[in-house]
């Protein structure tokens, strides 16, 4: 049995998921999160049912590639029953997906989720009435409580095994005879959905399935067309919107006969918007809670760095003193401890305080008001404000970052953000910044390497944008209201990425220095490090970090980590000065994306994109570096 | 681009209200059908309104 979660972006379908799946699918506060679909096996009432999460969608017109696969997995893949999840803030919106759902021909219960949120507003949803109205089951749903859930499941189930198709709801009559005309005339084969929603999508105009019914039977066309004229003749308006606006009525009527709208105690998180959009203000404060995010990462991370390094300096002086040989056992024991310690006193001191921020951010609804003061900022690299939400999951993970692009319309945007996202410094580079040029130069220094890392994204953007012009037609977003993040929600997300570095990343970052030790043994890496001496010469840089910069092509944090292992020491101050910390940084942040990241970009864009971008990052990496130097010459 | 905005609302004869403007040309926060949108200049300028 296959059960879909299908709903509007932001109504919680990946909150519900995760309630069933355990932490695996992304959530946040904004339109996007999840861009294309992950399955997972649950089991009710003992029975194993498999679950897939879709992407958030308005309608099953799919006019993004991200909204695209929710149509397409239900044209492909055998789903035995929809959840549909719906906002029931948004009671309106969300019931024009439930009536263009009921007309695929599959089972369907609804959960309306958010009915805390909505109670909080005063509103009140009859669900058994709306139930009996629509015929279909209906369940109320507080999903990031798990309230509900269980029972969803047992009903839809239930469904299943009943074979409880809805039944669609009728339009006007001018729609109703052009949708039974094609549904006659269409060829009389098998389709994946049912015959009436294919006829409802040709009036739509939707190319995919126009192409489909064209592609079985010619003649289709004339006849399609046919109606499309006709309808628009009568009525002087397109028939998409014609038939948008009956689902709207119908939709209007229902949640009339069902919601009722008392008290609402909405009016602080109402008031919010005015400073935090404010003109003025609003800039400010962005200033502010983003400078305070970073002070708070600064502040915890320092705080736990100083002590857990000496902690591991002593343990590996210990060591060497106690094993009292010469040879490769000691190198490679050091090796491990500083993989170990480059895990523990470096990365994760700054990873998991920046994760908890910036989940507690996006949960709370403020990253896409961030977009919207952004807007015109982004308009200037050449894109728009939706740009934002790969950039600023950018700062936590470039791969589902560049996953993020497809929430963007047109190829010529994908790229170009994708191009532009690999350089934002994630929470690996983080750790090269923090535990390089914080630590040793202090939290300005590294509050400076973040603007400089902006303005170069800025200038490479405005570059490229003169030579490939802006084509896109501009932003569309929907804001969602704050919502107070749980707990649960936050820590989940958190785990789920400090997991992805403890289990994945770590053992390569303890694998990885121990190799290093014994190529160090060998006098290999020098050879290494000729292959690189070309850019560590440029960047006035011992020639010893090129292996460092090497490894980092396969993890970030193996570039600082490793770098320890190449200069012998964890005390950097010692042998780097400020001059070549800032460098050597600068070009971490910008140079060749990692090997996953690469990987994602040649999944989603083609390997001509990635080998576009990998050279871009390289020659940007040189530029901005240079340009570090000289700044250092002039002004210090 | 119609299709899109016919999804969120943007019909023939629905009210649109604008609650605020980003500085610098910057996008349009519009409410349409209960719901706050994000428009950017280019997108709002080719929407016909009726002023009421």
């Amino acid at each position: 049995m296959r059960l879909a979660l299908i709903g509007q972006p932001n109504c919680g379908k990946s909150t519900l998921f995760n309630q069933v799946a355990g932490y695996k699918a992304e959530t946040g506060n904004f339109s996007g999160t999840t861009v294309s679909f992950k399955e997972t096996k649950v089991r009710v009432l003992g029975e194993v049912v498999e679950l897939v999460d879709l992407p958030g969608t308005y309608s099953l017109l799919g006019t993004n590639p991200a909204e695209r696969v929710v149509l397409d997995y239900l044209i492909a893949k055998k789903v035995d029953a929809v959840i549909n999840v719906i906002d029931a803030t948004h009671l309106v919106q969300g019931l024009l997906l439930t009536l263009e759902l009921m007309e695929m021909g599959r089972p369907i219960v609804l959960a309306i989720n958010m009915m805390d949120e909505a109670s909080r507003q005063g509103l009140k949803i009859d669900g058994k009435k709306l139930s009996d109205l629509l015929g279909i089951p209906v369940l109320p749903m507080i999903a990031t409580r798990g309230q509900g859930v269980r029972e969803t499941f047992i009903q839809a189930r239930r469904i299943v095994k009943e074979k409880e198709i809805p039944q669609p709801l009728r339009y006007g009559n001018e729609i109703e005879s052009a949708v039974t005309d094609l549904k006659n005339k269409m060829e009389q084969g098998e389709f994946p959905i049912s015959r009436r929603a294919i006829a409802v999508k040709l009036l739509e105009g939707d190319p995919e399935t126009t192409k489909l019914v064209e592609s079985r039977n010619p003649g289709m066309t004339d006849i399609i067309h046919g109606h499309l004229d006709t309808l628009c003749h009568h009525s002087s308006r397109q028939a998409v919107w014609m038939v948008a606006k009956e689902r709207q009525k119908i939709a209007r009527a229902l949640s009339r006969k069902i919601s009722k709208q008392g008290e609402s105690h909405l009016s602080i998180r109402d008031r919010l918007d005015d400073y935090l959009l404010h003109p003025i203000f609003g800039y400010i404060f962005l200033v502010v809670i983003l400078a305070g995010f970073f002070t708070i990462i600064y502040g915890i991370g320092n705080w736990m760095e100083a002590p857990l390094l000496g902690f591991f300096d002593n343990l590996t002086d210990l060591i060497i003193n106690r094993l009292n040989v010469a040879g490769l056992l000691p190198q490679l024991i050091v090796g491990m401890i500083q993989g170990v310690s480059g895990g523990l006193a470096i990365v994760l001191p700054y990873l998991v305080p920046f994760l908890l921020g910036l989940g507690f951010l996006e949960d709370i609804g403020y990253l896409t008001r961030i977009a919207f003061l952004a807007d015109s900022l982004m308009h200037r690299m050449g894109l728009h404000g939706k740009a934002i939400v790969p950039f600023i999951l950018g700062y936590g993970c470039s791969v589902p970052a560049i996953m993020s692009t497809r929430i963007m319309e047109n190829k010529r945007d994908r790229i170009l953000s994708a191009a532009l996202v690999t350089m934002i410094p994630c929470a690996a580079r983080l750790s090269v910044i923090f535990g390089l040029v914080s630590f040793y130069l202090g939290p300005w220094a590294a509050l400076g390497i973040y603007f400089f890392n902006i303005l170069v994204i800025a200038i490479t953007g405005r570059i490229i944008t003169h030579f490939i012009p802006e084509d896109s037609p501009g932003l569309i977003l929907e804001m969602p209201v704050y919502r107070l993040p749980t707990l649960r929600t936050v820590t989940a997300k958190v785990w789920f990425r400090v997991r992805e570095f403890i289990f994945e990343a770590w053992p390569l970052l303890i694998v990885g220095s121990i190799t290093l030790a014994g190529l160090n043994y060998y006098s290999i890496t020098q050879y290494l490090d000729i292959l690189f001496r070309p850019f560590t010469w440029i960047l006035g840089l011992p020639s010893k970090v090129g292996t460092p910069l090497i490894f980092g092509i396969f993890r970030k944090e193996l570039s600082l980590i490793m770098l320890a292992q190449a200069l012998g020491t964890i005390n950097f101050g010692a042998v780097l000065t400020s001059e070549q910390m800032i460098s050597y940084t600068v070009f971490v942040v910008f140079y060749i994306p990692c090997i996953a990241t690469m990987a994602t970009i040649k999944n989603e864009l083609g390997t001509k994109s990635m080998w576009l971008i990998t050279g871009l990052s390289l020659l940007v990496a040189i530029l901005a570096a240079l340009f570090s130097r000289l700044l250092f010459f002039f002004f210090i | 681009m119609q299709r899109r905005l016919a999804q969120l609302g943007f019909l023939p004869g629905n009210k649109v209200r604008i609650i605020r403007a980003a500085p610098f040309h910057g996008p349009l926060l519009l409410e349409v059908e209960g719901r706050e949108i994000v428009l950017g200049r280019g997108v709002a300028s080719h929407i016909l309104v009726e002023y009421i």
